[in-house]
């Protein structure tokens, strides 16, 4: 809500600056550390919304510090986003190591990471992440335009919509996996019927997440443009496409997590490298440690697509106050 | 630190959650049906014996011959598309026994699963093949070189392990031609639109391609594949005496359709027509190529699987060196069924002789075992 930010005070930039993620570990937030005011009576007042007039409970004064000032003594913040898989990964290493998991149900952490460390130092992990990023990246951005295209479409016209909508959603019910037989007899068994498949797992969550969007932009805001005498491609370029901005960003998660996923069906097809091959083969020779690499490298690939988007959230949101947990 | 509390108890309760219900999966082959050692091996009704199956092969084997009627234990089918997950699910001990061709099951072996092979099946080897279009003009084995072969089902099929050793029998060298992997399904698509030339594959593909006029190169008959197929039991499954008794009386069961199937293929080729919804010709040749007897892991067996072992191991299409009489067990069915004129079994002659009696030690002693007194 933008209008939250047109009440503040113009210079209260030092007042959490409004980075709408709510991230404090940006240079500043680490600059800040080093001045350490017992009271405020530094230049930053607090805005009147922090509302502190709740402090009168028992008679002695309590200072109230604005939320970043508070938020400064505890774990920073990529720690403590660390600890899931670092407990996690501890909690594994602890029901391996007493017996609790056997090996036939999860090979142990030690093993699996023994195994990974071989794949990599022989260059077959390195390649087939390389070989895997590649399909990956080419149908993705295929599969973006194409589903971006066809929301704009769909979003912004109701003859595209008539004409777009339900038939993506006919499609998309497709079970993609049985589309593998037909892909080979139109693309032959190289690259394109695997790039196809990635493109098929990208082109549906960003069309519907940002038709969504389009059209979950508020009519208040829209109505407002209208007072205020924007025309119809000024309304769409101010107030609709930057609306749709959040929808898209959460498609954009899901394509890319998709994207990888497609790849471990794409890449029976006729594969001699890859992360799908690898893992393919592997279940092929009961390899289960080298499996469990592979869910492990598909794990951290998600984790650097969801780093991504996070970033470009950050980029492209940050005119948007937003909840950001409490 | 009050606020990231309950943020990290969520995810620290949500991951424990997890991999305990994880855990538990790996026990809960302990607390599955396990019957009491049945005293004497005569009382199985506490048994049941999960039986794994691809594409309803042995089922619709089984069904045909009729000769699993009125198993003194119970029986559940467990069906799999393909022998890895097969394998699987005999590693974790829900399912008992199995059965596939002689590479999936090295290809288990090399893995380390637990699993001991009990009986083996043999075939001529014309049920692998490699085709080629038809009007290709690749006519002999020699004229490969150079090209595209693309193999079913994956890495360590026999339908690898044929062109291998026709390649060898040749005198060319594996990497003389360019090896390309395709699930079957998915190469029958890509061969029928002519999107590949030449293309090793087995059994029923192989026969409906032939069918729409692809041409024979080469196939498995002649030694170039092994023809020979196991029954596998899960170790678990083995080391209990009445379950190892029953799966001793299945084995002769299993060993009496097959001299059924031999005899009788006609009536075989319907039943195995309309259960696969295949045309009857086609049928027909499936079930010609298919295995005629069920024999004892013999030292002869075994030496040909060896070599088999061994050739795939040299073009690396198996990871580690398979020693394939370490994984064998004979005692569950030391001896071929006598060869009488094969019956249609209904009358259940040798199945009821075929009364194990375990002895408190269930290691290799024929005499624990399920011989047809004839």
């Amino acid at each position: 809500m933008s209008t939250s930010e047109m009440s503040r005070p113009p210079n209260a930039a030092t007042a959490g600056t409004g980075t709408g993620t709510g991230c404090p570990a940006t240079p500043e937030g680490g600059a800040r550390l080093s001045k350490e005011p017992p009271e405020d009576t530094g230049p930053v007042a607090p805005p009147a919304n922090d509302g502190d007039q709740s402090a009168e409970s028992s008679g002695d004064v309590e200072t109230i510090r604005p939320a970043h000032e508070r938020r400064r003594r505890q774990v920073p913040r990529p720690l403590r986003r660390a600890s899931g898989p670092v407990g996690a990964l501890l909690l594994w290493w602890l029901l391996s190591a007493t017996g609790v998991l056997s090996p036939d149900t999860l090979a142990s952490p030690v093993r699996v990471f023994h195994k990974g460390w071989n794949l990599a130092a022989d260059g077959q992990l390195g390649s087939a992440i390389r070989v895997s990023t590649q399909r990956v990246i080419e149908g993705f951005l295929i599969g973006a335009v194409a589903g971006t295209a066809l929301a704009l479409l769909a979003g912004l016209f109701r003859l595209g919509e008539d004409l777009i909508d339900s038939t993506v959603g006919m499609l998309r019910a497709l079970p993609w996996v049985g589309l593998i037989p037909l892909f080979i007899v139109w693309f032959g068994i190289d690259e394109k019927p695997k790039i196809a498949l990635v493109v098929i797992a990208v082109t549906f969550p960003l069309y519907f997440n940002i038709y969504a969007g389009i059209r979950g932009v508020d009519p208040q805001l829209v109505e407002a443009g209208t007072v205020l005498g924007l025309t119809r491609w000024g309304q769409i370029r101010h107030i609709v496409l930057p609306g749709a901005l959040p929808g898209a960003l959460v498609g954009l998660r899901y394509a890319l997590g998709s994207a990888w996923l497609a790849l471990v069906f794409a890449e029976q097809i006729n594969a001699s490298n890859g992360i799908g091959y690898l893992m393919n083969n592997a279940e092929q020779f009961f390899q289960t440690d080298v499996i469990v690499v592979c869910l492990v490298v598909y794990a951290v690939l998600g984790l650097i697509s969801d780093l991504i988007v996070r970033l470009c959230t950050k980029y492209l949101l940050s005119w948007r106050a937003s909840f950001d947990g409490a | 630190m009050p606020r990231p509390l309950p943020r990290l108890l969520a995810a620290a309760a949500a991951v424990t959650l997890s991999l305990t219900l994880l855990a538990a999966c790996g026990d809960a082959k302990k607390t599955d049906t396990h019957v009491k050692a049945a005293s004497g091996g005569t009382d199985l009704s506490g048994v049941t014996l999960t039986l794994g199956d691809q594409a309803n092969g042995l089922q619709t084997l089984l069904n045909a011959a009729g000769t699993l009627k009125n198993t003194p234990y119970k029986v559940k089918w467990a069906e799999f598309q393909g022998a890895a997950p097969l394998f699987q699910a005999m590693q974790s001990g829900q399912v008992d026994t199995g059965s596939a061709a002689d590479l999936p099951t090295l290809q288990a072996v090399s893995g380390g699963l637990k699993i001991k092979l009990v009986a083996a099946s043999s075939a001529d080897g014309s049920g692998t093949a490699i085709l080629t279009q038809p009007g290709s003009a690749v006519r002999t084995v020699q004229d490969l070189k150079g090209k595209d072969v693309v193999i079913s089902s994956a890495k360590g099929s026999i339908a690898e392990y044929l062109l291998a050793k026709a390649l060898t029998d040749a005198g060319l060298k594996y990497s003389d031609v360019h090896v390309q992997y395709l699930l079957p399904t998915a190469a029958q698509a890509a061969f029928n639109a002519k999107k590949i030339g030449n293309w090793a594959t087995f059994g029923i593909y192989q026969d409906i391609a032939v069918q729409k006029g692809a041409k024979i190169v080469v196939d498995g008959r002649d030694g170039r594949t092994s023809g020979i197929g196991f029954i596998s039991a899960a170790q678990s499954s083995l080391t209990d005496p009445a379950r190892k008794a029953a799966i001793a009386d299945f084995l002769g069961r299993l060993a009496e359709a097959y001299a059924w199937a031999a005899t009788h293929r006609d009536q075989y080729a319907q039943v195995f027509a309309r259960k696969n919804g295949v045309p009857l010709d086609v049928a027909k040749t499936v079930v010609g190529q298919g295995a005629d007897s069920l024999v004892p892991v013999s030292p002869a067996v075994t030496a040909k699987v060896q070599a088999v072992s061994d050739l795939m191991h040299t073009i690396g299409s198996l990871p580690t060196d398979v020693k394939v009489a370490g994984t064998v067990d004979t005692s569950a069915f030391p001896h071929a069924l006598a060869p009488t004129t094969a019956t249609t079994a209904t009358t259940p002659t040798a199945s009821t002789s075929a009364n194990p009696n375990p002895n408190a030690n269930p290691s290799a002693t024929s005499s624990a075992s399920a011989t047809p007194a004839n």
